[in-house]
């Protein structure tokens, strides 16, 4: 517990101050962007299972300008892959499987700043 | 302090940037290309917006199309290429940079966006158009 505290202070001070943000300012909008990219996620999922490849690129896209914006690289890669999959028409097997790495690292912040 | 219209279907975007640019500025926000509309033509009776930032990909009218409407209306009102109001698009798309200043952009910022980047681009689309 203590380690994850840590952790989530250390990124909240670092990119806080890379982007020139106060430390309690920069959480709040990383809430923001959390809370939105709930609802985004499972627009992704259903997008995913109806081949939409158009609105799977989209909201990918959405998804890693808003976190490569707040500097939380894993989360802004994971959607950049999911992108260009959906760009390439890739099967569906793939891009599930990057999905699933996303929606990993989204759970993973969702502990570091909410609790499980 | 200048008054910006911030155009981002992203409330986490909107916020972000309406925190970047709390010194410099007072920022309105907009969802999407609709809202934005509604909002710039609420300001030609007030005060007007000194600047945008226009985010491309959105729900409904998106960044290009809300852009050609705003150039098509000052168009009409007899405001001619580079008088209107500057417009920056901050976005994660490369590939409309050519489209956007086609459809009469005045810079072009790319997500991931970078404070000193966003704040100095802004400063030269306004200082330079008082010149």
């Amino acid at each position: 517990m203590k380690k994850s505290t840590e952790s989530k202070e250390k990124l909240i001070a670092q990119n806080g101050m890379e982007l020139g943000l106060k430390p309690d300012k920069y959480e709040q909008i990383l809430l923001l962007a959390l809370e939105q990219t709930k609802q985004d996620l499972h627009l992704l999922e259903d997008s995913i299972q109806k081949n939409d490849f158009e609105a799977v690129s989209s909201l990918s896209h959405k998804i890693k300008g808003m976190f490569a914006n707040l500097r939380v690289q894993k989360m802004a890669n994971s959607a950049q892959i999911i992108d260009s999959l959906a760009r390439e028409c890739a099967a569906l097997a793939k891009i599930n499987e990057a999905f699933a790495v996303l929606n990993s690292e989204y759970e993973k912040l969702i502990n570091t700043f909410i609790g499980s | 302090m200048w008054k910006i219209l911030v155009v981002d279907d992203h409330p986490g975007n909107r916020e972000l940037i309406k925190e970047m640019l709390k010194d410099y500025a007072y920022c309105d926000v907009a969802a999407d290309g609709d809202e934005a509309i509604d909002k710039y033509n609420l300001s030609l009776s007030d005060k007007r917006y000194d600047l945008i930032l226009l985010d491309i990909a959105m729900p409904g009218i998106d960044g290009l199309e809300f852009l050609k409407q705003l150039r098509e209306k000052e168009e009409k009102f007899g405001i001619y290429v580079g008088k209107g109001t500057p417009v920056i698009m901050v976005t994660s798309y490369k590939e409309f940079c050519y489209d956007a200043f086609n459809h009469g952009c005045d810079d072009y910022v790319l997500k991931p966006m970078v404070p000193d980047e966003l704040i100095g681009k802004i400063k030269k689309s306004l200082l330079g158009k008082r010149k």
